[in-house]
């Protein structure tokens, strides 16, 4: 089973200088959120700890983005979101309780704390993927685009496997390098909690890897917490340390993979019938077999 | 599962070459990203030469406009007249009082409802606002007619009195849609309805305006809702020159935030954007932009919809130089157009906007046939 990983002393090229090693942990308490007169969240309580990928999984309309909007501050919600910072690691920030889901000042707040990648299905926007990249240190840009933000693109660009289609616009790109490419803007501003909502979701099977490989080995990298909803239980299992469990905007079930994604708990909260088995290496495999009547 | 021989080929550290298999037929090879990046080398110093083409073409367009007239001055002499040649009175007082201001109103109108309809459309992320389609242009329409009819706001200048009436009005149109989707949520799609409905009301009070005026006024009132610069005076050139110089300056300060607004709310706000706040700004400065323009020349409104649409097939999304192209795109549009107005019938001035309808939905077209809106 995934654990957290090794701390941030992977080789891997990307493994940025500056990015404080403080594992945080973030802790959402009570949440609440009502829209249009109904309950969307009723009272979610989950801790997601930095280093690690951490899943949110439910069937459509069980309140998976509306947890992470709630977690980046983009929605109104009762109850209480906090990032804890672990121990003080030096350039980090403030310690000690905070909240992470601030209201967005558009100030010099270069290093965004927490970052919230929707899906991009439907832009159309016609900046090309560099750019897009760019817009991540949105606040450091001024009339010239400083070198040492161009550094750190080129870095991402090289890391993530975007240089190909860099200069290609945005709106011409396929489903799975927008992902990527959104993917690269959130990480640009090195967020301490990346919230993506459903980044596999329309992507080919090579794309779904390398999307939750990348979220993986940032938080392992950086310790940071990241949290991605996602529809497939096995890849769910096979990446992430964590995952909760979401019914009709409730905590159904929470943990490990292997304490969560039990037969009967994953039957009542999808509504289907499942089969269990292992890969080769030890991970969960989910597989559907049939709806409950058959 | 038949074994394909790319498959074997995974590198020993588990990540792909750039690319990977799966990258859609293209493979980049290594330094792919100094490739990036020299892409957007290339691509900004392409977008600076475009800049300088428009400009170029503007400041063209701007003396030939100059040059045109019924006076029968001649090109050379224009320009001498301009250097400080004095030695005909009558033809320096034709360039310097009635020309001149004429022709820098083009310029400055066309670049603000080119700057306010660039920001519309990158605030609203819909690539059909303009002050035209939001109805502050019909607003300051009505407000005009209004004051031709019943003289209001009644000041102590009669000629004053109807920029200041449009210029009241289009800020009441566009202080309303602001309060109105200050309640209800300043979403893209609220703001256009409520566009559409400020649009309707004041055509049906402009109709109502009309209906109940005289002969007289009737004539006046077509002056405005065409659009003219038959009007166009010193004052009226500095006060769009203070309200542009104003808003260019601020906007210039956001060019980037405001290019990440186009990405959408969320997206803007999850990169430390106050979207709400961003938007309303820019919407105040746009409105006052279009307020200030149409209350002294009357309803040219295309210039807002098409302008930036042109700038953005030319030189992308990317506000530094998206909205300085929108403006010349604007300038030169307005100016082209005065030429056409001025030499089209002879001895007969059309008004200025209905050319620049008719050029505005030239050039949509083409840009529609060849699919770059």
């Amino acid at each position: 089973m995934m654990t957290d990983g090794v701390d941030g002393t992977s080789g891997r090229p990307g493994t940025r200088p500056g990015t404080p090693a403080g594992r945080v942990r973030l802790v959402a308490e009570d949440v609440r959120v009502r829209l249009g007169g109904r309950d969307v969240l009723d009272g979610v309580s989950a801790a997601f700890s930095g280093g690690a990928l951490h899943a949110v999984l439910g069937v459509n309309g069980a309140g998976k983005t509306v947890l992470l909007k709630a977690l980046a501050g983009l929605v109104r919600c009762g109850g209480a979101v906090r990032l804890e910072e672990g121990a003080p690691a030096g350039a980090g920030g403030a310690s000690g309780d905070e909240s992470a889901a601030g209201r967005g000042t558009a100030g010099a707040q270069a290093r965004r704390r927490v970052a919230y990648v929707p899906q991009m299905g439907a832009t159309s926007s016609s900046l090309t993927a560099y750019e897009m990249v760019l817009l991540g240190r949105v606040g450091d840009l001024a009339w010239r685009v400083p070198p040492e933000v161009k550094d750190e693109a080129d870095a991402l660009i090289d890391e993530l496997g975007i240089g190909a289609f860099a200069s290609q616009r945005f709106s011409t790109l396929s489903g799975g390098q927008r992902q990527i490419v959104v993917m690269a803007q959130a990480l640009m501003a090195r967020p301490r909690v990346l919230l993506l909502d459903e980044p596999t979701s329309a992507l080919d099977l090579h794309r779904q890897l390398q999307v939750l490989e990348i979220a993986r080995d940032y938080a392992r990298d950086s310790g940071a917490v990241v949290v991605a909803s996602i529809h497939d239980l096995t890849l769910a299992a096979r990446y992430c340390a964590s995952v909760v469990l979401l019914s009709g905007g409730a905590v159904v079930a929470s943990g490990t993979p292997a304490e969560v994604m039990r037969a009967e708990t994953l039957e009542r909260a999808y509504g289907v019938r499942v089969e269990l088995g292992r890969t080769r290496d030890g991970s969960l495999v989910v597989t559907p077999v049939g709806l409950p009547g058959e | 599962m038949p074994p394909r021989p790319r498959e074997l080929s995974r590198p020993r550290d588990g990540v792909w070459p750039v690319g990977g298999p799966a990258d859609d037929g293209e493979s980049g090879g290594a330094g792919a990203s100094a490739a990036g990046r020299e892409g957007y080398a290339r691509l900004t110093r392409r977008r600076a030469v475009t800049l300088a083409l428009l400009a170029a073409a503007t400041l063209a367009a701007f003396v030939v406009d100059l040059s045109v007239g019924s006076s029968g001055l001649t090109l050379r002499q224009t320009v001498s007249i301009l250097l400080g040649d004095d030695s005909s009175g009558t033809n320096t007082a034709i360039v310097w009082g009635i020309r001149l201001p004429a022709t820098l109103t083009c310029v400055l109108v066309g670049a603000s409802l080119a700057l306010a309809g660039d920001h519309m459309q990158t605030i609203l992320n819909n690539p059909l606002a303009s002050p035209y389609t939001l109805g502050i242009s019909s607003a300051a329409s009505f407000g005009a007619c209004l004051s031709v009819v019943t003289g209001f706001p009644f000041s102590p200048l009669p000629g004053l009195n109807a920029p200041l009436s449009a210029l009241a009005f289009s800020l009441v149109a566009a202080l309303a849609i602001l309060a109105a989707s200050r309640s209800k949520g300043t979403e893209s799609r609220t703001l256009i309805l409520l566009g559409i409905m400020v649009d309707f009301l004041f055509t049906a009070l402009q109709a109502l305006v009309q209906y109940m005026a005289t002969q007289n006024q009737l004539a006046e009132i077509m002056h405005w809702m065409f659009g003219s610069l038959s009007k166009a005076s010193w004052p009226g050139v500095v006060a769009t020159a203070a309200t542009f110089a104003v808003v260019g300056a601020i906007s210039a300060r956001l060019n980037w935030r405001l290019t990440a607004l186009s990405l959408g709310d969320d997206r803007a706000r999850s990169l430390g954007i106050d979207a709400g706040r961003l938007r309303i700004g820019a919407f105040l400065m746009s409105a006052a932009l279009t307020a200030v323009a149409v209350s002294f020349v009357g309803a040219i409104g295309f210039v807002g919809l098409v302008a930036p649409h042109l700038a953005r097939g030319l030189v992308g999304e990317d506000q530094r130089f998206l909205a300085p192209s929108a403006c010349l795109f604007g300038s030169v549009l307005l100016l082209c157009s005065s030429v056409i107005a001025k030499v089209v019938a002879p001895g007969v001035i059309v008004p200025v906007g209905i050319v620049t309808d008719i050029l505005g939905v030239l050039f949509l077209g083409a840009l529609i046939a060849r699919g770059r809106v």
